[in-house]
């Protein structure tokens, strides 16, 4: 009776699989249908996606958007078989980086004459292309041909410093504003120290250095560089593009020599002696925003994605949560990296100097372009390249823009958005301009030489035998820039 | 009728047709991958096929520069540390545990803590080498916390070039749950009884027995989790990519995660192939010397 029964069982398991394998092989081709691909582990933003997808198929009938949420750690993986598999989804989050390698293996759809008609979910009368502020969309040009574009951003990140104003309003200390000085920041971070707190300041990420302080590290040579990188946007559109870069390195007799270069040096042993406050923990967890909440950290250093998670946890008003979570409710701020000054205040003992560094120049930190979507090939084969594009221009609309701040506080990257107050402050302050270089190999597409600068620095800034010398850092990564810069322009075949 | 034909007519061909699907399946998933390696590792390749993405053929090159390169020389080092510890660990530990289960004279109570040591097994590797960073955190982890209840300083295990290959090897502390544990106990069960019984009457004490039966007759068992150890610890990168992403610096760095980096991260599949047909010959190799060293004869 037993086995009847289990026999009866797998007959009914394997009709189930072939019969929704069946259903899917049908399904799979409805032309209706579009599929919304992204990774991440963060809720907030699912959540938001699938509100605009709701919004969207509320507003029309033709097509059904739906979210597909994937692996983050397989992404890539998962993305790269599907494209070349030519059975990807209909629209696909992506990188910039990711989008470059996808298209030069002839993946993806190019965007730019779409980018040039107007978008219909858009009253400002411009094409698409002019509907995206400052260099947000240009700066996800193709990197061999800056005409194309095979992907858009839906929204920027940002760096911060988040400050809890309370603690900082306990211990007598006077809140600082968007102008404050690294030399400001510092003695704050000494009266924290002061006030018990073991680390005053934390920096997220800084465990692989491999986002937050190759922020801090562009951030500070932009502010030292500023002139010689206005000199190396030739195209003089607001950023450095790949070309733009390897000619700096490769052309003419005076190229940029990070071996040599006075202002990198500085930076770097600028970044070592600040790294003294950080706190242990190369390859700990990254623990800064759960520290930052807990209020053992007072101050924060990281990237507008950690807002939602800081406002999903303080602004949890479940009663019976409240019972058994740590945190408490607190303010805090969002200021702009500092300025430095030439004369840099970092303790009592200790004076930092800057030797080229010119004053009251702009701010450059607005951002870079994040949350961006590319069209693959196969999309435009199954006959879905109208109502793609269509929902595609809807998420980059306004209206889009402003409901993806305010329920997952993305910081929009369309011009007239109007978003939340805690947002707010991760948009440019006045006086500032966009990031024109990023100084690290992120921006040259190559992965793991971009990983061999972070490690270079990681080396740099760790104590004992292992530990690299500032020549030694400066030497090899300028070999590595040397090596990466060549192949580019051999790769593309650029001569000047 | 020929003598060849009649041999022929000998032969059952049912068991190699019954065979045949696999060997196809496993020529299109096993085999042609490795071939296309091989093939692929002289070209500089962006991963496509037909005409689209780069697909230049270089010969050799992939494979001079790297064995110029210092990071993948220095991934080969990590990597040595990783098999040497690790096969003592495998060769010792789990056969330590299977002896103590194989001598509990009750079936029952043995079969129970056979299971109780394979059980762990169902709890995803990732869910493991998560906690174990935990346990290392600097701020929050058991270890640390431990320290400072008694005074001592923090350590950064994990982001210490001195300290983190030995924090790695020690993940999954005390090592003797698994297939490994199983496996020596099958070569324990596999052992003539009588041989024990005839060196305790003998007056052979229990380490001698052990020492003198069960080690020599458990080399087959040796043999194979020595072999699965090295080719193990090669291809091995997951839990140093989910922990230290080969850091700090380059100091947990392994050729598997350099592959994992250069095919993904920089598309240079050409390169990734490369140092997968290193990887290769290395495992090639190892499982010739495990025959070399373990003959057939001296098993038996």
């Amino acid at each position: 009776m037993f086995n009847k029964i289990k026999k009866i069982f797998a007959i009914l398991l394997i009709a189930v699989c072939f019969a929704s394998m069946a259903i899917k092989a049908v399904g799979g081709n409805n032309a209706k249908q579009i599929t919304l691909s992204f990774w991440g582990t963060n809720l907030p933003y699912q959540f938001a996606l699938e509100g605009i997808a709701a919004q969207y198929n509320e507003m029309q009938d033709e097509y059904e958007v739906v979210i597909d949420k994937q692996d983050a750690g397989n992404y890539r993986i998962w993305m790269g078989g599907r494209l070349a598999g030519g059975n990807a989804s209909d629209l696909l989050a992506t990188t910039n980086v990711y989008a470059n390698t996808d298209a030069s293996n002839g993946y993806l759809y190019d965007l730019s004459e779409a980018l040039n008609q107007p978008n219909p979910y858009s009253d400002s009368g411009l094409s698409w292309k002019d509907d995206f502020s400052g260099t947000y969309l240009t700066q996800v040009a193709y990197a061999n041909d800056t005409s194309k574009f095979y992907c858009v951003p839906t929204n920027t990140v940002s760096v911060r410093f988040m400050i809890n104003t309370d603690i900082l309003e306990q211990n007598g200390i006077e809140i600082p504003t968007a102008d404050w000085t690294f030399s400001d920041y510092r003695r704050i971070c000494e009266k924290l120290e002061n006030s018990g707190y073991e680390t005053a300041m934390e920096i997220a990420n800084a465990k692989f250095i491999n986002y937050t302080v190759s922020w801090a590290i562009d951030i500070m040579m932009a502010q030292l560089k500023y002139d010689e990188v206005l000199g190396y946007d030739r195209n003089q559109n607001g950023q450095v593009e790949t070309e733009e870069i390897v000619r700096a390195f490769l052309e003419g007799e005076d190229p940029l020599d990070m071996a040599k270069d006075t202002d990198f040096k500085e930076v770097m042993q600028f970044i070592k002696l600040w790294s003294r406050y950080w706190g242990e923990g190369f390859n700990s967890r990254d623990d800064t925003s759960e520290n930052f909440l807990r209020q053992t950290v007072p101050m924060m250093f990281g990237g507008s994605w950690s807002v939602s998670g800081i406002e999903l946890t303080l602004n949890n008003e479940n009663p019976e949560a409240d019972k058994t979570n740590p945190y408490k409710m607190f303010n805090y701020i969002s200021l702009p990296f500092p300025r430095l000054e030439k004369e840099v205040y970092l303790d009592k003992d200790t004076t930092f100097t800057f030797t080229n560094l010119k004053e009251g120049l702009p701010l450059q930190e607005l951002g870079e372009p994040s949350g961006c979507f590319c069209i693959p090939k196969s999309t435009v084969e199954a006959g879905k390249l109208e109502g793609t594009l269509d929902f595609l221009r809807f998420f980059t609309s306004a209206q889009a823009a402003s409901y993806m701040a305010e329920k997952a506080y993305e910081i929009p990257v369309i011009k007239n958005v109007e978003i939340n107050e805690k947002m707010y402050d991760f948009l440019p302050p006045e006086n500032s301009e966009s990031i024109r270089m990023r100084f690290n190999l992120l921006n040259l597409s190559d992965g793991v030489a971009s990983e061999y600068h972070f490690k270079q620095v990681q080396m740099y800034l760790m104590e004992g035998a292992s530990s690299i010398s500032l020549s030694t850092l400066c030497r090899n990564v300028q070999a590595k820039y040397e090596e990466v810069t060549e192949l580019i322009r051999d790769d593309n075949g650029w001569e000047w | 009728m020929t003598k060849e034909k009649k041999s022929l007519k000998k032969i059952n061909f049912t068991p190699y047709l019954m065979i045949l699907p696999i060997m196809i399946l496993l020529s299109i998933f096993a085999f042609y991958p490795i071939a296309l390696s091989v093939i692929k590792s002289l070209f500089r390749w962006s991963g496509t096929f037909g005409n689209d993405g780069v697909n230049t053929f270089i010969g050799f090159k992939n494979f001079i520069e790297l064995f110029q390169d210092e990071i993948f020389l220095q991934s080969w080092g990590n990597t040595l540390f990783f098999i040497i510890t690790g096969s003592v660990i495998n060769l010792i530990f789990p056969f330590l545990c299977a002896l103590l289960i194989f001598s509990i004279g009750n079936e029952k109570i043995s079969y129970r803590w056979r299971v109780a040591f394979v059980a762990p097994m169902v709890v995803p590797s990732m869910v493991v080498f998560l906690l174990w960073q935990f346990i290392y955190d600097v701020d929050m982890g058991v270890v640390n916390n431990l320290l400072q209840l008694f005074g001592a300083n923090k350590v950064d295990l994990l982001g210490n070039p001195d300290s983190v290959k030995w924090a790695i090897r020690f993940m999954g502390f005390p090592w003797v749950g698994g297939t490994f544990l199983l496996v020596y106990i099958a070569g324990l069960s596999g052992i003539d009884n009588s041989l024990r019984e005839a060196a305790k009457i003998d007056g052979a004490s229990a380490l001698y027995r052990i020492f003198a039966i069960d080690i020599p007759l458990s080399k087959p068992q040796f043999k194979m989790i020595l072999t699965l150890s090295i080719i193990g610890e090669i291809q091995d990168f997951v839990k140093i990519q989910t922990v230290t992403e080969g850091g700090p610096g380059y100091s947990s760095y392994v050729p598997g995660l350099y592959m994992y980096k250069v095919a993904f991260d920089s598309n240079e599949y050409g390169k990734a192939c490369a140092i997968g047909v290193t990887m290769l010959v290395v495992m090639l190799f190892a499982s010739f010397l495990m025959n070399v060293l373990f003959k057939k004869e001296d098993i038996d």
